[in-house]
């Protein structure tokens, strides 16, 4: 620890108090950062079965070889950028602020509301699960409901991922460096066994081909299999896409140009594994009808055929891998924030650092959100509302990466991707772009228009920022003749 | 760089400038997002496709651009 502090005292403090990160970090911190993204399977897997039946392992294996694609793209932005932090929509700012501004925050608030929720639907998700497997009783609840489907409610469940969330905060504030040896210890107690329970299966010859026919999506023709593999491909993007969340600490790496590469294509490398095979077993061993009585907890029923009616132990995995989830949210989506606020994005108490280097003030900003969306309930349209977040982030940012490429076509590149790569880039943006508009109404019109409000937000408090900004730079010299 | 290396921001990109106005691309694409949207909400197949072609229009219009900034979104 005594390192940390003393890298703290390097940091220069200017006139907003600490406001830089350290390089305290490797790529292989970056990869066990980010290994929360295999997780995320959990969090949706078994609604797209339920949606798209046995093409929902087509739609999975499409969306992490998109994301494979894209990849590329963000490598070579976050080689261009070696100072930010923040991730992709951080350096795809900086096109868009040279096209048409307003979309550089929109860029960026997108990418925060897409990861942001990870903690809400992670910390109930948590609570949830202990309050069924060691609190059966405590089933009181203080709700507070306008409408039949809209409400604030607040139990053990809330209460017991709340307390989960701020216990992760505390550990967090000690610098990035001990964040990453929490997620290496996490990330190997939660993707062994996860990993397991996608291999053995295959070994076992449990694998039902059965389940797999007819190869269709149940109850649909026409324009309307369009619409539901477009919602199975909307949601999926959001986890299967993720493990560019790797780059997201391009300025905290000790060598940015050598890590940033490695990190996402190691991460993508996982996620390869995770996400192909992990939905053709589940399906192959458990089927739709099964996963259909709780998609919520679609894993449940593949780890006890693998592992037999251990319940302690299944649900033992599935609260560390959502604790390594929460964790790579909160680490990322802080440093979104920082780096935004820093832009001069979004609000400017954000970019504040603690000694430490770590952005304590986004990082808390992070959670009061969270445990206000926590209050709404219901985690799968939460993940739907935060999805359009990220689907206009990829769209915009890969679309930055092609203009990049085209205007900016001399500066430094420590990597640089195939033109084909970055071709591919724009017809993915478009991609990107038809399922953010024919994919997310399947989920709920509801959810559609929070997405849009909350990420439109984003577009009016930068406006509010560069007001205040102006305002503070009008008033800076009578400031100065005053102290005088 | 080591650990004690606080970071320190230079732009690649050289001083903000307006590289060309892309606010019309933006617009088209509202317009067709909104035309999907329509689709999803009627189930209207033909707007549906309509929006496909549309999209597929941006692509190309978006790729196939001079080498000046200010010469691009159809004006290729």
């Amino acid at each position: 620890m005594s390192d940390q502090v003393s890298t703290g005292d390097q940091v220069s403090t200017g006139g907003e108090g600490h406001t830089e990160l350290v390089r305290a970090i490797r790529w292989q911190d970056a990869f066990w950062i980010a290994s929360g993204v295999p997780a995320l399977l959990i969090f949706s897997v078994g609604y797209i079965a339920v949606l798209t039946g046995p093409v929902s392992v087509l739609i999975w294996v499409v969306s992490v070889f998109v994301g494979l694609a894209m990849a590329f793209v963000y490598a070579e932005m976050a080689g261009m950028f070696p100072e930010k932090s923040g991730g992709p929509p951080v350096f795809g700012a900086q096109a868009w602020k040279r096209y048409f501004k307003p979309i550089a925050p929109l860029n960026i608030w997108g990418y925060w509301f897409a990861w942001t929720p990870v903690i809400a639907i992670g910390g109930l998700l948590m609570g949830g699960y202990i309050q069924r497997e060691w609190f059966p009783g405590q089933t009181w609840s203080l709700d507070w409901a306008p409408t039949s489907d809209f409400g604030l409610h607040i139990n053990f469940a809330y209460v017991v991922g709340a307390a989960i969330i701020l216990a992760l905060l505390w550990l967090n504030h000690f610098g990035i460096k001990e964040s990453a040896i929490v997620q290496l210890v996490l990330g190997v107690c939660s993707l062994v066994p996860l990993g397991l329970l996608i291999i053995v299966p295959i070994f076992q010859g449990k694998i039902d081909f059965g389940n797999f026919t007819p190869f269709e999506v149940p109850g649909a023709s026409g324009w309307g299999t369009f619409e539901l593999v477009a919602a199975g491909l909307f949601v999926a993007a959001w986890s299967a896409y993720a493990f560019e969340t790797s780059v997201v600490y391009t300025a905290e790496f000790r060598n940015p140009q050598r890590d940033t590469t490695r990190a996402i294509f190691s991460s993508g490398g996982l996620c390869i594994f995770f996400y192909t095979l992990g939905p053709f077993v589940l399906l192959g061993v458990v089927g739709v009808e099964k996963i259909q009585e709780d998609p919520a907890t679609a894993l449940v029923p593949l780890a006890e055929s693998v592992f037999g009616t251990s319940g302690q132990f299944l649900i033992g995995l599935l609260l560390v891998a959502l604790l390594l989830s929460i964790n790579t949210a909160i680490l990322g989506s802080s440093r979104t924030l920082y780096q935004a606020s820093k832009d001069g994005w979004t609000l400017r108490f954000l970019q504040r650092t603690t000694r430490r280097g770590v952005p304590l003030k986004a990082m808390s900003f992070d959670i009061a959100f969270n445990l206000v969306l926590m209050l709404l309930g219901n985690p799968i349209y939460i993940l739907a509302a935060s999805t359009i977040g990220y689907m206009i982030f990829n769209s915009l940012n890969l679309m930055a990466g092609y203009l990049l490429r085209k205007d900016a076509p001399n500066a430094t590149r420590p990597y640089r991707a195939p033109l084909i790569m970055i071709r591919l880039g724009v017809v993915l943006a478009a991609g990107n772009f038809v399922l953010l508009f024919v994919g997310a109404p399947s989920w709920g019109w509801k959810y559609v228009g929070l997405g849009w409000l909350i990420v439109v937000a984003g577009v009016a408090i930068y406006y509010y920022r560069s007001w205040s900004d102006r305002r503070r730079e009008a008033q800076a010299p009578l400031m100065v003749a005053r102290a005088k | 760089m080591s650990e004690l290396d606080p970071v320190t921001e230079v732009d690649p990109l050289g001083p903000e400038q307006h590289w060309a106005n892309l606010m019309l691309m933006i617009v088209y694409l509202a317009a067709v997002g909104a035309l999907f949207s329509i689709a999803a909400w009627q189930d209207w197949g033909w707007a549906f496709a309509l929006g496909l072609v549309l999209t597929a229009v941006w692509v190309v219009g978006f790729m196939v651009s001079k080498d000046r900034p200010d010469a691009r979104w159809f004006r290729w």
